[in-house]
């Protein structure tokens, strides 16, 4: 536009504003004339150059958002081709700015912004018009209007100052207040996008101070696809973005850029590894669905980015910025992607250098995760990295084919390997390339079914399908990959997978049992290799003598099947299936010097085919099997012919009189032998085979797949093996059976000759009575002198010289044979009782020992048969243990050697002698291992408890561990812990003493610990003095300490009854005898005394008994625990007891016990004991309890319910069943001073032990 | 209208593009609901080809329509 043409288009313009206003005051002319310097103000406020923001396509554009938004589609249509045609008059030289004009004028939905301005200004009305003013002023000074950049009049020089001054002083003052508002407004505006204000002032305002938001959400949608913009770049060095510092920024907006630019990051993260994993060729198949599915991801997340950009575009242009982008909304939207995107990059950056399986596991490990959004993206990943898998696997279990190029399937071929061996070497399952989500178990089956399938085709020649295959298959491609890893066990894919195992599993043994006969097969090998079949082999050991004799380098396979055939003719054998006879075959052994025929001879069975895979790899076991049995029959088949001789010549022999002491002696050694090995044919061809091979046949006939049969096939082998005597563990064994044997063959040797010089003799001398005969019949001399002193000479010979001879030899023979048969038998009984105590773990734990006479020793045994478990090491143990401080040294002797002495088989004879002498049983190994933690038990091994500790234990660790925790000198707590490790069952025992009391924690209930009564801390002259008591399995026991923790001294209260657990050792110490208090004395400080208090009649004061009992105090409680004793029970009295009990400081309380029945019938079958006592504390007068004792005869079970003990108090005692006949077999008091009273019943609550005196005439106190 | 008359007196075949080009500015006139008649549209149209800022001519249009409005309103008050 020139400017002639400019300045002739101002006046121009002019006259048509006029008329504008004109027109649209509704053709009134003093309207028009203010409005037309309203208009003229507000078009001069604006140069004209500045409308060339916007191109005529985003007005266009825009319009037809907006006629879109409001309008139907046929506008949109309508308006597209106006606009065409209006694009075809060149006449209108500014179109697009006519084109911005309508778009404005146009009533369509404005922003909010122009919403709000009217209700401004309508308020603004409302408000004016109120003040009754005039209408125009006010409408001009709407700030809305000068919300521009006019600041004063200067800026409109064509209003008259009337208009403006008319508003007056108000208008004035409200004109500042309200520019100011505007203003703040404006710069509001101007940050968030710049509405209203035009835009080239907007720019040239920030360009030079700050970047505007769109340019960052521009410069953020760049970075999301990792390129540099112009103020955000790549940091080479930590690989993010980074804002250009020159920037100028307010720090939150910055940080919030930052933020944002991360999933830009995040993005580079993932496409580089897309770009490079790509590249790699080793990748596999499952690396490359990764990346697919990445790339995947990638591809929506560059549609989310268009969508911003569009956004962005949008943005820029001024009257829609609500609809707009921010920062703020910009990091809502991006808030899902960016999780999104840090889990692919975590993904990614874990999967980096893994292939196959390895990768499927650790894309597995993300799939974990709880939030939805990431959980479902992994899964989409996971599902296609599953793909290529999930098809090797359908290919695999469908077809057993291996399609898998790159090697990343868990199961993997040997291609070298062919044959027989297919089955069990040539597919293999890589355990670490096993997908997590897949158990090995389950691969393994997977394995099988495809193995099977490979085995059907390649071995058995068996190409017909698989039943139910097509409906697998149809399945199979139903089900979707997730099925692999998202479903349960219970899946169904798993189920497909388990059904296709047993069903292929199923084809395989139907085609081996049905179309192999591989039953036939087995029971093939257990008549002839393992001697089944009788009569054959009987005689086939008799057609092959005369040949076995031979040394084995004559002897030849040929002659041997020879005979081999003719004994399979002539025996049942001959009805057995061609097949099999024509497996059968003769083998001979390696040779060695000296070997005769027996030694190599051999039979075999010829397994190949698919058999094979059953049996090849086990032929060198049957072998040996059918060598050691062959050897056995051939023992007996020698003995038998011995005997038959023997009989047979017998009477024929009776002529030679002086033969008869040593055919006797053969006889005899003859039959012990015939036992003998009838014993061990006995032995081995039913308990070990006959058993053996029931099992597998059961075993097969439920056997579900290959490997079963396989399995129960091996297994049936072994066991055969360990009873025949053939195991490595049975070596020594063997040996001495082949030492019997060959004294068998030596016997048989001698008895041989003899039985051929008997006979000569016998001959020659029927020859010589025969000559003596014919020359009497002829009338000679019978005999002349000197054929007589030939005879003579002849038979001397022959008593004398050769049956001494022969009598030696048998003597030694005989000799030799009943060492080697006892010893044999001897290490056969240990052999067996390793065995059998390794398989039964069977226990027998004898714990302590002995009685001696003396009064101040008791001893006790116990069998505990409960902790089986320990004897895994292959340890028996017993304890020797003792509480009498006289036995501690006693104790000291039973050392290992003592007790390894003593076999096991001793026990039951010493159980009887227990009373007479100390004897300890059965130890096997004498392990002690107590491990002492904390400084208090330091010196453990210089004093009592040394000796006291040096008890077997379970070859475990067995640690007491007691620290004490010093507050000014002052013990305050402690914590003694026993723990047992049986096993790794974890058993502790734990007492603590915290600010509440004593607690006893007792893991895996191993003493039956029922509570710890109480602890005294002490501090006696700058000495800490403890002391608890604790009661295990009825029994107390206390521990003090005087002072100084090395010199702990440990006292046991109340523990002339049994003490169970051996391996609460520290808890057990025990260094003097029982303490009784009378019940005057005082109480020492310790706070569990024992308390015995004469029992007398109510009335008569006739003492009736006496009451043990033992009486715990803590600072809230106290605790009466009656032993009554057995002649009160007997009486079945009613007592009534009081007592004060003080404990040194002050009186605790007044004890009454009332209402105590009890009896206890020593020959009858059912004893009972209650006891109701009532106690009164001063504290507290309503303590009662019943204590019930049953005790059944016949089991030999009895329980002790406590039913409530005291009121107020937190104890509660369980009762735990006590095996009381163990304990009143074998217990024995030692209340020698009691005796009087007859015995003594013991019963302290949660425990009960029946005790009887010991007197020295009575035997066995054991059933009461 | 003195403009207009210039203008078809220098070719009367632009007064025929020209009515032409009215008219389809007018139908988008109306489409969009401008509410202008096409004697104003006219005037409107000649001032922006004058130059006129297009998005202040229409403020001032729709301005002038509101105080029109306002002051016949406060008339009919009265």
């Amino acid at each position: 536009m020139s400017k002639t043409n400019a300045a002739s288009g101002v006046s121009g313009s002019n006259k048509l504003v006029q008329k504008l206003c004109y027109l649209l005051s509704g053709k009134k002319k003093e309207d028009a004339t203010h409005l037309f310097k309203l208009a003229v103000q507000m078009l001069l406020q604006t140069s004209p150059g500045d409308t060339n923001v916007q191109d005529e396509y985003s007005i266009i554009e825009t319009i037809k958002k907006r006629l879109a938004q409001t309008r139907t589609e046929k506008e949109v249509y309508l308006f597209s081709d106006l606009h065409r045609k209006l694009q075809a008059w060149t006449f209108l030289k500014n179109r697009q700015a006519i084109l911005s004009f309508l778009m404005h004028v146009s009533d369509m939905p404005q922003t909010s912004h122009t919403a709000s301005s009217s209700v401004l200004m309508a308020e603004l009305i409302t408000a004016e018009s109120d003040a009754s003013k005039a209408v125009q002023p006010n409408c001009f000074g709407l700030p809305h209007l000068s919300s521009s950049s006019l600041t004063s009049r200067e800026a409109a020089p064509n209003v008259p100052i009337h208009v403006v001054s008319s508003s007056g002083a108000d208008w004035h003052q409200d004109k500042h207040g309200m520019e100011h508002d505007s203003r703040r407004c404006q710069s509001t505006l101007s940050q968030s996008s710049g509405f209203h204000m035009p835009p080239d002032a907007n720019l040239n305002k920030s360009v030079s101070s700050e970047v505007s938001e769109s340019e960052l959400l521009q410069e953020l949608i760049y970075s999301f696809q990792g390129v540099n913009g112009k103020y955000l770049k790549l940091s080479p060095v930590s690989r993010g973005y980074k804002l250009d510092p020159k920037v100028r920024a307010k720090r939150s907006i910055r940080r919030l850029v930052l933020r944002l630019a991360e999933l830009g990051w995040l993005h580079n993260q993932v496409r580089q590894h897309c770009e490079n994993a790509a590249a790699l060729k080793s990748l596999g198949l499952i690396g490359q669905s990764l990346i697919a599915a990445l790339r995947e991801e990638l591809t929506e997340y560059y549609r989310l980015v268009a969508v911003l950009q569009s956004q962005v575009s949008f943005e820029e242009r001024p009257p829609c910025h609500t609809d707009g982008l921010t920062l703020c909304r910009l990091s809502v939207w991006t808030f899902e992607p960016q999780r999104r995107m840090k889990c692919l990059a975590a993904v990614v950056e874990a999967c980096k250098d893994k292939r196959g399986g390895a990768l499927a596991s650790c894309v597995h490990g993300f799939l974990q995760h709880g939030d939805p959004v990431i959980r479902e993206t992994v899964k989409n990943l996971l599902g296609a990295v599953c793909k290529p898998m999930y098809v090797m696997l359908s290919r695999w279990i469908l077809d057993g084919e291996l399609e898998d190029p790159y090697g990343e399937f868990f199961i993997a071929a040997d291609l070298e390997v062919k044959g027989d061996l297919l089955w069990h070497e040539k597919y293999h399952v890589l355990d670490s390339v096993v997908p997590s989500f897949i158990p090995l178990a389950q691969a393994k089956k997977i394995l099988a079914t495809g193995k099977s399938i490979n085995f059907l085709r390649e071995i058995c020649q068996d190409h017909t399908p698989v039943k139910g295959r097509e409906e697998l298959k149809h399945a199979l491609e139903c089900t979707s990959v997730e099925a692999l890893f998202m479903a349960d066990r219970e899946g169904d894919l798993q189920m497909m997978m388990d059904t296709a195992y047993l069903e292929t599993s199923r084809r395989v043994l139907d085609v081996l049992i049905g179309q192999y006969k591989f039953l036939d097969h087995l029971q093939a090998l257990r008549r002839y290799l393992l001697l089944g079949q009788g009569d054959f082999i009987r005689h086939l050991m008799e057609l092959l003598e005369p040949e076995l004799v031979k040394p084995a380098t004559q002897l030849y396979p040929h002659n041997l099947s020879g005979i081999l055939e003719s004994a399979i003719r002539a025996t049942n054998a001959q009805f057995e299936d061609e097949d099999i006879l024509n497996r059968l075959d003769v083998r001979l052994l390696e040779q060695s010097p000296g070997d005769t025929g027996w030694d190599v001879f051999s039979l075999d069975y010829h397994v190949d085919g698919p058999i094979g895979t059953i049996f090849a790899q086990n032929s060198t076991t049957y072998l040996m099997l059918f060598n050691a049995l062959w050897r056995a029959k051939r023992m007996e088949w020698i003995l038998s012919g011995m005997w038959k001789r023997q009989i047979t010549s017998a009477k024929l022999l009776r002529k030679l009189p002086e033969l008869a002491p040593i055919l006797q002696q053969a006889h005899l050694l003859t039959s012990e032998m015939v036992h003998f090995v009838h014993q061990m044919q006995y032995y081995i061809l039913f308990e070990v085979l006959e058993c053996s091979w029931d099992v597998l046949i059961k075993q097969v006939q439920h056997a579900e797949a290959l490997d079963d049969i396989i399995a129960a096939h091996q297994n049936f082998l072994l066991t055969v093996k360990a009873g025949a005597l053939l195991d490595d563990n049975s070596r020594e064994l063997a040996i001495q059976l082949r030492t019997v044997y060959e004294l068998i063959l030596q016997l048989q040797t001698h008895e041989e000759e003899l039985h051929a010089r008997s006979l000569s003799e016998l001959q020659a001398l029927a020859r010589h009575d025969e000559l003596v005969e014919e020359r009497g019949k002829v009338g000679q001399f019978g005999t002349s002198t000197h054929e007589e002193e030939l005879s003579q000479k002849q038979s001397q010979d022959f008593t004398q010289k050769y049956i001494t001879s022969v009598r030696t030899q048998l003597r030694v023979l005989n000799k030799s044979y009943q060492d080697v048969v006892k010893k044999f038998l001897l290490m056969l009984a240990s052999h067996c009782t390793e065995d059998r105590d390794r398989s039964a773990a069977e226990t027998v734990v004898l714990k302590d020992s002995s009685h001696i006479s003396s009064h101040n020793v008791v001893t006790q045994i116990y069998a505990i048969d409960s902790v089986s478990d320990a004897l895994d090491s292959g340890n028996n143990f017993i304890t020797v243990r003792d509480i009498r401080e006289a036995e501690v040294t006693a104790n000291e002797q039973f050392t290992s050697k003592e007790c390894e002495s003593e076999g096991r088989n001793h026990i039951c004879s010493t159980i009887p002698s227990l009373h007479t002498e100390g004897v300890l049983f059965d130890v096997r190994e004498l392990h002690v291992n107590n491990n002492y933690k904390g400084e208090e038990f330091e010196n453990n091994n210089n004093n009592e408890m040394d000796a006291i500790d040096n008890r077997p234990s379970f070859q475990t660790q067995n640690s007491v561990s007691f620290p004490l925790e010093r507050v000014n000198g002052k013990v305050t707590r402690f914590k003694h812990t026993v723990e047992v490790d049986l096993n790794k069952s974890g058993h502790r025992i734990q007492v603590s003493n915290n600010d509440l009391g004593v607690e006893v924690e007792d893991v895996g209930n191993l003493c039956g610990i029922s509570r710890a009564p109480c602890v005294t801390l002490e501090s006696d002259g700058g000495n800490e003095k403890f002391e608890y008591s604790i009661m295990v399995k009825g029994e107390s026991h206390r521990r003090s300490s005087n002072g100084e923790f090395g010199n702990t001294e440990l006292e046991g209260a109340g523990t002339s009854g049994a003490i169970h657990d051996t391996w609460m050792d520290s808890t057990n110490l025990i260094n003097g005898s029982e303490i009784n208090f009378d019940s005057t004395s005082p109480f020492a400080a310790s706070s569990c005394s024992d308390l015995n208090i004469d029992v007398t009649e109510p009335g008569t004061n006739k003492n009736t008994g006496m009451l043990c009992g033992q009486i715990e105090h803590s600072d809230s409680h106290s605790r009466f625990t009656a032993f009554p004793t057995w002649h009160s029970c007997i009486q079945n009295i009613i007592p009534k007891t009081e007592g004060i009990i003080h404990n040194g400081r002050q009186t605790v309380g007044i004890y009454s016990v009332t209402n105590y029945k009890s009896s206890l019938k020593l020959d009858g079958h059912h004893q009972m004991v209650s006891c109701n006592f009532e106690s009164h504390t001063s504290e507290n007068k309503d303590v009662e309890g019943t204590d019930i004792l049953q005790l059944d005869q016949e089991t030999g079970k009895s329980c002790l319910k406590t039913v409530a003990v005291l009121k107020q108090s937190t104890l509660d005692v369980k009762s735990p069943i006590v095996d009381s006949l163990e304990c009143s077999s074998y217990g024995s008091t030692s209340e020698i001073k009691n005796a009087s009273l007859g015995g003594k019943f013991y019963c302290n609550g949660s425990d009960i032990k029946l005790m009887k005196p010991t007197k020295p005439k009575k035997k066995e106190p054991g059933i009461t | 209208m003195p403009a207009e008359h210039r203008m078809a007196d220098s070719a009367s075949s632009q007064v025929l593009e020209a009515r032409e080009a009215l008219n389809i500015l007018f139908e988008i006139s109306k489409l969009l609901n401008t509410g202008l008649d096409r004697e104003t549209l006219t005037i409107c149209i000649q001032l922006c080809e004058n130059g006129v800022n297009p998005e202040a001519l229409a403020c001032v249009v729709k301005e002038i329509r509101r105080e029109v409005t306002a002051i016949s309103q406060g008339e009919k008050q009265k």
